[in-house]
């Protein structure tokens, strides 16, 4: 049986976007369609981004680390450090598993 | 996140996905239904589209467009051109569809999928003879004559008009 590897997700790393995604934000909401070899397939996957993963997309530039985020997060949303943090690494690890974030 | 099996898709939001994917000179593969298509396209196939690209050569190919009439996302087969304006018209539609302004033309097929088998027939250079059955209305006629073609001489006949 094949084990899937855990995606190891670091605070003080730099990460951004994937090139290869198509979004499109219709009516307040941000659609994502990852692209595969030139091919945005809508049958197999394409994702509604949610609010909480939102407030995290907007801030994943290329140029902060997920600390920096989370500490700019904790200053616009009144919740702990940790509890944001937290959060954050799980949305990073989910978006990283997927290919839609890749490590600077 | 979420998933795209949570929630389904409007025709305007498919709309808006497809040109933000050929925005960026990608194609865009997804399952098409209704059977306006056949029996080129099915219902249920799973279809890719890429950029459409306006040449001379447009007939005959099958397209996506957004409807005139209630916005509808349809993919439909240009039998004629006339300056800027298609007319679009559906294999198995006995009425023509409106003349339709190149730029409520998204993208054109260039794949067809049914049951995980490619389908060729319908978008090699035959689409030009199809096209002018359909716009003189006489592809429902062939279409029943075909069915009394027996099988091995429709497998040519295909063979021949792909080749």
């Amino acid at each position: 049986m094949l084990m899937k590897e855990k995606v190891s997700v670091n605070l003080n790393t730099v990460y951004c976007l994937s090139e290869n995604l198509v979004t499109k934000e219709v009516q307040g909401e941000l659609f994502v369609i990852p692209l595969s070899a030139g091919v945005a397939d809508l049958e197999n996957k394409f994702f509604k981004i949610n609010q909480t993963a939102r407030a995290i997309w907007d801030k994943l530039d290329g140029k902060k680390t997920l600390k920096e985020i989370a500490d700019e997060l904790s200053l616009e949303y009144d919740a702990p450090l940790e509890l944001i943090q937290k959060e954050l690494l799980e949305v990073a690890a989910d978006l990283l598993e997927r290919g839609m974030l890749v490590a600077e | 996140m979420q998933n795209e099996q949570e929630f389904s898709l409007s025709s305007r939001l498919t709309v808006e996905l497809m040109q933000a994917v050929f925005s960026k000179g990608a194609c865009f593969r997804f399952q098409v239904k209704g059977f306006s298509m056949l029996p080129f396209i099915w219902d249920n196939d799973i279809v890719t589209l890429s950029p459409f690209c306006f040449s001379a050569d447009d007939i005959g190919k099958s397209v996506a467009c957004v409807c005139p009439v209630g916005e509808r996302l349809i993919v439909h087969r240009i039998v004629a051109r006339n300056g800027d304006h298609y007319l679009i018209k559906g294999d198995n539609c006995s009425g023509v569809d409106y003349f339709i302004d190149k730029k409520n033309i998204l993208g054109y097929v260039t794949a067809i999928e049914r049951n995980h088998k490619s389908v060729l027939f319908g978008l090699g250079p035959e689409r030009k003879v199809i096209a002018f059955l359909s716009r003189k209305g006489m592809f429902s006629l062939v279409l029943f004559i075909w069915r009394f073609v027996p099988k091995f001489l429709r497998r040519f006949i295909k063979c021949r008009m792909l080749s």
